[in-house]
């Protein structure tokens, strides 16, 4: 039987049917890996540990759980408990964790069968999907053309429909822009509504947990799984309205909706003409949508603050990657030289620049030049979308002003040359900023390749931008149906 | 190091890398010289905008935890799972080179 494409629903019923055991399920899915155009999109597939798992599931099947022995696979900075954990990078090389992420412990509480670890691009930097250190991974609907990243791995497996769901995490754009260019659905919940303990972080104030799926209605039944206050991590949001499955068919008909003049007017055509068909529906269907005007020096400040807050994050957040307790250790005379060289030979070419310019920001002389003064501009940024929801309870923003570049045009996010449109391409980010729950869902395609639409909603509001995202859903698809 | 305009030169860079136990080729030194007038540019976009009485946001939720967690052990990794982390040991001890010979 061909499992590809199925829902968890579907999953789920196959499962509680006795049609198949979660064992064979395993069994099946470790070949299928093996065969995939490109197998590298998986960094540890640990079959020993896989196939424990199932037998466990199919022991004591809890069949009132949408989540039994549905398989899922994990992007490679979450730990798991025994198995490899690298989060792209060759320092991570040998590393098994003692401990699982949060979300790990609660999907295994759900009973989820967890299938792999998956690739990103190392440490979680770079939006492209080439910069693991365990190979390049291309997008699935043109290999000649970018999956995006850094959650690569996911965005390929959920969009070959390999599992119905991965793991993923966002600090810039890392779950929402992939799900564009891979043509599935990427949400990051609220900051912190989803546990970020015990993953490998990159820039904790503005890193995101996050799911892909193939559609909303799966990603609320993940919520519900997954959403809950975590004592473990400190920055954990309680999120009070619930029930995301039970509600998801739920938009208030009194829900208002904004997009951006400034990039209304920036698109190309067809996809000017087809944001504004979309905007057109909304308003048949009786929804109020709104046009605002937004600080363009604000938007333009995105991209360069983001650099400016998350490099130094990261180079802080990854001081321990010495070689000294964990990891790939390069000789040396002396553990300054240990760990000068084990950094040196195991980190990438991305992360030692990103780190270097975060160092640059952490120089005493220019923290407040540069690093403060980034924060400063965040909070700009972030009262300007507050006015925003003062008139709006959904805004929609272009994930991506096109389909997925092709590989030999594209660039590292940090080196754009094109200036003037550059905070287009960062539009995405405003949500790592504010924390507000942001949600990619197909939108057109162009020659056969897919371009995502982008909706958000004010932080903690998590219910009513999924309830947006599946009305929305349902209409691109009844679209395509006429 | 002038935190401005000035160009960094290669020794600056050096001392960025020290600063965080990093050792660069002499083609990664060249290749950041290289995008250092784009990174500032870039930075312009934000050091532009004036800020004047606004104050850092260091999380985008500011919601203050003054709390204090019980005095409990809340996580604990044994002594062998540690050890097989690690790249060197000795007995039950991690090892690195020798400070004192």
């Amino acid at each position: 039987m061909d499992y590809r494409y199925l829902t968890i629903k579907q999953w789920h019923q196959l499962l509680v049917d006795k049609k198949v055991s979660v064992e064979k399920v395993a069994k099946t899915l470790i070949q299928e890996f093996k065969k995939a155009d490109q197998p590298n999109f998986l960094i540890t597939l640990p079959e020993k540990e896989i196939l424990a798992q199932a037998k466990l599931i199919d022991k004591n099947f809890q069949k009132q759980n949408w989540l039994a022995g549905v398989p899922y696979l994990v992007k490679d900075n979450f730990a798991t408990k025994g198995i490899r954990t690298t989060a792209g990078s060759k320092i991570l090389d040998n590393f098994i964790p003692p401990y699982n992420a949060t979300i790990i412990d609660l999907l295994d509480k759900n009973q989820g069968l967890m299938m792999g670890k998956v690739a990103l691009d190392e440490l979680g930097m770079g939006g492209t999907g080439l910069l693991s250190a365990y190979g390049k991974l291309h997008n699935p609907h043109d290999k000649k053309r970018l999956i995006g990243g850094s959650s690569s791995g996911s965005a390929y497996a959920v969009s070959r429909g390999y599992v119905p769901y991965a793991t993923g995490t966002d600090t810039g754009d890392s779950i929402r822009k992939p799900a564009s260019f891979a043509g599935v659905v990427g949400f990051k919940p609220t900051y912190g509504a989803l546990s970020r303990s015990g993953i490998i972080p990159y820039a904790p104030s503005l890193d995101h947990a996050g799911f892909l799926t193939n559609n909303v209605e799966d990603m609320a039944i993940l919520m519900d799984a997954t959403a809950q206050k975590d004592a473990a991590d400190l920055t954990s949001q309680e999120i009070k309205e619930k029930d995301f499955f039970k509600n998801l068919n739920q938009l208030p008909k009194t829900t208002k909706f904004g997009y951006l003049k400034v990039v209304q007017d920036n698109f190309g055509e067809p996809l000017k003409s087809e944001y504004q068909a979309f905007y057109d529906n909304l308003k048949k269907a009786g929804y109020d949508v709104q046009e605002l005007s937004f600080d363009q020096a604000l938007l333009e400040a995105v991209p360069p603050a983001y650099m400016m807050i998350s490099f130094p994050e990261a180079v802080s957040s990854h001081a321990n990657l010495t070689g000294v307790n964990f990891g790939l250790r390069a000789k040396g005379s002396n553990y300054v030289e240990i760990m000068t060289n084990t950094r040196s030979k195991y980190l990438g070419p991305i992360v030692k620049r990103r780190f270097l310019i975060g160092s640059l920001n952490l120089k005493k002389d220019n923290q407040s030049t540069y690093f403060l003064k980034a924060k400063r501009v965040r909070r700009l940024i972030v009262e300007a979308l507050a006015e925003l929801y003062k008139k709006v309870d959904i805004l929609i923003l272009p994930p991506t002003m096109d389909v997925a570049p092709l590989i030999e045009e594209a660039e590292e996010y940090d080196t754009d040359h094109d200036e003037s449109k550059e905070f287009l391409n960062g539009l995405l980010t405003l949500a790592n900023f504010n924390g507000m729950p942001s949600i990619t869902i197909p939108f057109v395609k162009h020659q056969g390749l897919p371009i995502g639409i982008n909706l958000n909603a004010n932080v903690k509001k998590d219910l009513l931008v999924l309830q947006a995202a599946k009305t929305c859903e349902t209409m691109l698809q009844n679209q395509i149906a006429e | 190091m002038d935190n401005k305009n000035a160009r960094l030169a290669k020794k600056d860079v050096q001392e960025l890398a020290r600063d965080i136990m990093l050792e660069l080729t002499t083609n990664e030194i060249e290749s950041i010289l290289e995008i250092e007038h784009e990174i500032r540019q870039k930075f312009a976009k934000v050091t532009k905008i004036n800020t004047d009485n606004v104050a850092p946001m260091y999380y985008p939720i500011e919601e203050t935890h003054h709390f204090l967690r019980p005095d409990t052990i809340s996580h604990t990794v044994d002594l062998k799972t540690v050890l097989d982390n690690a790249p060197a040991t000795s007995d039950d001890l991690i090892t690195i080179a020798k400070v004192v010979k």
